[in-house]
């Protein structure tokens, strides 16, 4: 079934290889690949099971480019990056060409999910969200990445049957290269056009208030129910039922001026802390029905 | 009668009330005329999976995305359709995927008008093909100053070389490198920097220009 086999790939310094025992697609002799949960066209993430640590992961296959160094960059990034809302590899191993990340499985779908089964969502779930993403973003910004490609699709959730949100900022656009981490010069070959901030669109030169802008725009989508924005979105008039300040808060992130912007997450987080909105559960929607995060994985597939 | 089938039961009437009859019925019947699996349905209106089996087991009871049930109703429309039955399978594919692109009518008022924009309906087919070849972001161009009587399709190979050269080089590497070959290759040295360093709308400006000469306009 998996007819193309690499021959020796390098997992830490022993050589292994991707064996085929009664068709499992087994990578670096520990992680069993089981099936594809990357929804998008390009992006290859499997559920596998870990056999080393003998739990589930998400395995993401990411393209190597570099030859040196490449483990190392993962492993620091995945140190200075552990936060709850942060999801980062906690191993790593190098398979053919690509390398392969493991990370915690997170099975309740995308912010993208939620807004497709519910569009709009209450004032003080949106600000729940932005301020889990926020906290996200004060962190690696902290240490010094910027992730360039926060959108809806990027915010993963666990599943909960009252709606309580827990989100996981993923997909950190690794790009990986001879000197470590390269996380900032990436160009239009990733991001969400809707999401890029004027001065990225403009100039291509991504800084961390590119985040707070994208977030912004995360959270004008959860007020107002629209899909994907369109590069130099404006958010347009409050909608009704949307108290003012978050509003104001939203439209600080959302400044086509990167000036004018929050300074950083912390910032942004601590007006949206004044704005005093109270999360209660079980979580309805607007129109009085149970906001549940469904679990969307299924069990998972029998393997050896 | 036990909580759980009180509230299937209850549900079915609501449904009954708000769609006419209960989405299980009414989204099965679908599922047959279009020979769709449930889940590429559910790809389809915009919403996950699981919910799309809470809805039709009546485990919950309201469609509560205004966008997904404008999307139900669209895809009825096509299906009950005079020509339906007449349709090629490769037509009625394209016609779900211009469904599901489709978003509730609620938003356009907010849209930007980007200046330079070009209306809707010009775009070159070869800027669709680079725009697929590069498989970034998808959807519409991104705004920002197309040179005057610019072709369309200057936007996006023009982001295409400067994504390329930036992933490979830092700016200050590449005005190093236009520096050192300045004197004697200077069309050279200027298109390091107008794609490595300028602006989004001079590179699309310079592409425009250059294959313009090219081409003898």
């Amino acid at each position: 079934m998996f007819g193309r086999i690499v021959a020796r790939i390098p997992c830490g310094r022993v050589f292994r290889t991707i064996s085929v025992v009664d068709e499992a697609w087994v990578i670096g002799g520990r992680f069993t690949m089981l099936d594809r949960i990357g929804a998008g066209g390009t992006s290859r993430v499997w559920r596998a099971y870990d056999g080393a640590e003998e739990r589930y992961c998400a395995a993401k296959l990411v393209r190597r480019r570099g030859r040196t160094s490449v483990l190392r960059a993962i492993r620091e990034q995945a140190l200075r990056s552990a936060h709850p809302h942060v999801l980062t590899p906690y191993a790593s191993c190098t398979a053919g060409e690509d390398v392969l990340l493991a990370m915690d499985l997170v099975s309740g779908g995308s912010l993208e999910t939620l807004l497709g089964d519910y569009g709009r969502l209450p004032p003080a779930y949106a600000a729940e969200v932005l301020d889990q993403v926020l906290a996200a973003l004060g962190h690696i910004h902290g240490a010094g990445i910027v992730h360039r490609d926060v959108k809806p699709a990027n915010l993963l959730l666990d599943p909960s049957p009252v709606g309580a949100p827990h989100v996981r900022l993923a997909d950190f656009g690794i790009a990986l290269g001879d000197d470590g981490v390269r996380l900032t010069t990436t160009g239009f070959a990733v991001g969400t056009p809707g999401y890029l901030a004027p001065e990225v669109l403009d100039w291509d030169r991504p800084g961390p208030r590119q985040d707070l802008y994208a977030a912004g725009m995360v959270g004008w989508r959860m007020l107002t129910g629209a899909g994907d924005p369109e590069p130099r979105q404006r958010i347009g008039a409050r909608p009704e039922g949307v108290p003012p300040m978050l509003w104001t808060v939203l439209s600080h992130l959302c400044d086509p001026d990167p000036g004018r912007r929050f300074v950083d997450a912390a910032a942004a987080r601590r007006a949206l802390s004044s704005c005093d909105l109270e999360l209660r559960f079980p979580v309805l929607t607007l129109d009085g029905e149970p906001l549940q995060i469904f679990e969307h994985l299924g069990p998972p597939p029998p393997h050896p | 009668m036990g909580v759980a089938a009180e509230t299937v039961d209850r549900n079915r009437a609501l449904q009954t009330e708000w769609y006419g009859e209960p989405l299980g019925d009414r989204v099965r019947r679908l599922l047959d005329r279009l020979g769709l699996s449930q889940s590429a349905l559910a790809g389809v209106l915009g919403l996950s999976a699981p919910m799309l089996s809470q809805l039709m087991s009546a485990q919950r009871a309201k469609i509560s995305n205004p966008a997904v049930l404008h999307r139900l109703l669209a895809v009825e429309e096509l299906a009950a359709g005079p020509g339906f039955d007449a349709m090629a399978a490769a037509e009625v594919k394209e016609r779900l995927a211009a469904i599901s692109a489709e978003q509730a009518a609620t938003t356009s008022g907010l849209r930007a008008a980007p200046s330079g924009r070009v209306p809707a309906g010009g775009a070159a087919p070869d800027g669709r093909d680079a725009a697929g070849a590069a498989g970034a972001g998808g959807g519409a161009a991104p705004g920002g100053g197309v040179a005057d009587g610019a072709p369309v399709h200057a936007e996006r190979p023009a982001r295409l070389v400067q994504a390329l050269l930036r992933e490979v080089a830092s700016a200050a590497e590449i005005e190093a490198a236009a520096a050192l070959i300045g004197d004697r290759f200077p069309d050279l040295a200027e298109l390091l920097r107008v794609y490595g360093n300028g602006r989004t709308s001079e590179a699309e400006a310079h592409y425009a220009r250059i294959i313009r000469n090219a081409r003898g306009h």
